[in-house]
């Protein structure tokens, strides 16, 4: 007798929620409003669809919410009404208010919440918050982190009040990064300039201690790869790491990639089979998960300081909490 | 032609001289009166002329008394300011050294005294020549990158250790900020054909520490169409460190295309025993910038940068103190 995860949502995520679940050895039932429930579950042979949310719950030991991020907060109180562990893909809900309702609701039922900031599971940013520990640059000074890619085509996303834009979907991970390797951040400025499809948000944060950060997320309709890249400096030594550089394989040919193609799945690489395999083992032990609900709620606290210092063009103090 | 070279306190003295004799047929001579006030292990002097083959003057008054055509000035940032009205004030043309000077009112009656005495100011911007920024600025003009967004600049390398100076506020007028922002923001300025009008910065003294002044800093700029832009001017590099050819980098974002420039990257990389080579093979900049100051010598007629250039790029760094002083963004305002 399997486990059973309830997959909420049959997009972009649940391509790399679902064989991620599949080799942890559960079953997985995927519910989703639109049509692509059976779509994803044929394109990974595995899973089964489910026809209601209550269908849903009642087959899952634990949650996952992989939908537009307007809808993440109804869908995780809903979770919470069947106590069920929930892993909610970042950001965690789309405003503040609801990501601090959610948490401290979560707590008070003492029921598991997983933000899900994969970044914290990809091997470079875990390389370099290992390296950043052992003290390999002395203490942090100075991080920029960038984060860019070609803006969606697909309409939630462009729409700043179901998505929050570029801010909610990209920066979110290196807010997230930022303060997981700078510490906790006191003080956020930043600046939004949208032109058409495109739009560049730029943030400077202040952390505690006096280190400062410079984190950039870009969609731009010019048809560019995806990239990430860090640099963090300290008081003795950087560390530099960028997407584009020193990738294992590079093709140049008349090949074209094949439409639809799925990446290897590896259990021992996937970012996303690590993060699930660490939030099941929290559950299990009860120890913290790399990311907390608390993580998450931070990042919201800082991307919605963003959002206000770039429409205010005022520096924001963040109240620390706990 | 006589070039004079007025102080060695910035050692980009010794390169604008290397420069000025590949040219040839200049007679070439400096004046680097601070030289005795220097720690010992500082080069300069009389014995540094002579290392580069260049004629010497005990005093600054001999120097300016020798009619020079030009003056390359490349004394601490704070005497830039009365080092270019007396070139002014001698009917001289000059290139200073970066920053034009080290507050926005000083530029500016630099700027006017070369103006009323019809002679050249020039700023010493040599990164305004590297090819990888040309062909940046004519995608640009070309349409390539379709409308900008944002861009984001860096200019980082390590605290200087040349000249103890530079570290000291009195006379260079700041740390990282001071250092490195106006090389970015020169290209910006001449990229955008525009001032930013906000700027707003954060600054600390974690890298390299112990020095009296900013290691690290990151400026915020906006401008009047919405184009947002960043520059981290940190020296955060530590000693030792091999030129990994990114001293100076550019990324412009637009809707139609993503332009990166690292005008830098031109290097030679391998290792031996002791650990990284690292040689640089770019173009020649600084032979490229005297060419150019050269050239507006002979016409009397200055070449770019110019005194504008140096005038708004010190106004730039202004207003990154004001708002590293006041907390929030500041203004700017640029006549």
């Amino acid at each position: 007798m399997h486990a059973t995860v309830g997959l909420i949502g049959a997009g972009g995520i649940a391509n790399a929620h679902l064989p991620a679940w599949l080799d942890l050895g559960y079953d997985v039932a995927v519910y989703s409003t639109a049509d692509d429930a059976d779509a994803l579950i044929g394109r990974h042979g595995g899973g089964r669809a489910v026809h209601s949310l209550d269908e849903l719950f009642d087959a899952a030991d634990v949650v996952d919410i992989c939908t537009p991020t307007h809808t993440h907060y109804e869908l995780a109180l809903a979770a919470l009404g069947h106590a069920l562990p929930t892993v909610c893909e970042k950001p965690l809900t789309r405003t503040l208010d609801e990501a601090e309702d959610l948490v401290a609701r979560f707590a008070a039922a003492g029921v598991p919440l997983f933000p899900a900031h994969v970044v914290r599971y990809f091997p470079e940013y875990v390389e370099l918050r290992r390296a950043v520990a052992r003290g390999d640059i002395g203490r942090v000074a100075v991080q920029r982190h960038t984060r860019q890619g070609r803006s969606p085509r697909n309409g939630w996303y462009l729409d700043e009040p179901l998505s929050g834009g570029v801010l909610l979907d990209l920066m979110i991970h290196d807010i997230d990064i930022a303060r997981w390797v700078g510490g906790e951040v006191a003080r956020v400025f930043a600046r939004t300039n949208v032109v058409d499809g495109s739009q560049s948000t730029q943030a400077f944060l202040t952390h505690l201690g006096g280190s400062i950060s410079v984190l950039t997320a870009t969609w731009t309709t010019a048809p560019i790869d995806f990239r990430t890249s860090f640099e963090v400096a300290g008081s003795d030594g950087l560390l530099h790491g960028d997407s584009d550089e020193r990738r294992p394989f590079r093709y140049q040919g008349k090949a074209e990639p094949e439409a639809d193609i799925l990446p290897d799945f590896s259990p021992l690489t996937s970012p996303y089979r690590a993060e699930l395999g660490d939030f099941l083992d929290s559950i299990a032990s009860g120890l913290a998960p790399r990311v907390t609900a608390r993580d998450g709620l931070e990042a919201m606290r800082i991307a919605d300081a963003v959002a206000r210092s770039a429409v205010s063009g005022l520096p924001i103090d963040l109240e620390l909490t706990s | 032609m006589k070039i004079a070279v007025v102080s060695f306190a910035h050692l980009h003295a010794t390169e604008y001289v290397a420069a000025l004799r590949r040219f040839g047929g200049i007679e070439i001579a400096a004046c680097d009166a601070g030289y005795a006030g220097r720690p010992v292990a500082e080069e300069g002097g009389p014995e540094l002329a002579a290392k580069l083959g260049i004629g010497y003057f005990e005093t600054e008054e001999e120097l300016w008394a020798w009619r020079p055509d030009g003056v390359v000035i490349c004394a601490e940032n704070v005497r830039h300011h009365e080092l270019g009205l007396r070139a002014a004030a001698e009917g001289v043309h000059a290139l200073c050294e970066k920053p034009l000077a080290t507050s926005t009112a000083h530029a500016a009656e630099m700027r006017e005294a070369a103006r009323a005495a019809g002679t050249v100011l020039m700023t010493a911007f040599p990164v305004r020549f590297a090819p990888s920024y040309a062909d940046l600025r004519a995608a640009v003009r070309r349409g390539d990158l379709g409308q900008i967004v944002s861009i984001a600049a860096t200019n980082c390398g390590g605290v200087p250790t040349s000249r103890d100076w530079f570290v000291d506020p009195a006379r260079s007028g700041g740390g990282a900020l001071t250092d490195h922002v106006v090389h970015v923001a020169d290209l910006l300025a001449d990229l955008l054909e525009d001032d930013p009008v906000e700027v707003y910065a954060i600054a600390n003294t974690i890298p390299n520490p112990g020095v009296d002044v900013e290691t690290a800093g990151l400026v915020s700029l906006r401008y009047r169409d919405g184009v947002i832009a960043s520059i981290d001017c940190s020296w955060s590099r530590p000693p030792g460190r091999p030129n990994s050819g990114d001293l100076v980098t550019l990324t412009v974002i637009g809707t139609e295309g993503v332009a990166e420039i690292a005008p830098f990257a031109d290097v030679l990389t391998g290792w031996n025993h002791q650990g990284a080579l690292a040689h640089g093979w770019g173009a020649p900049l600084d032979d490229l910038l005297i060419r150019a100051f050269l050239d507006a010598v002979r016409a009397g007629e200055s070449r770019q940068p110019d005194a504008m250039a140096g005038h708004r790029t010190t106004a730039l760094v202004e207003a990154a103190y004001r708002s590293l002083a006041d907390q929030a963004s500041s203004p700017l305002e640029i006549r």
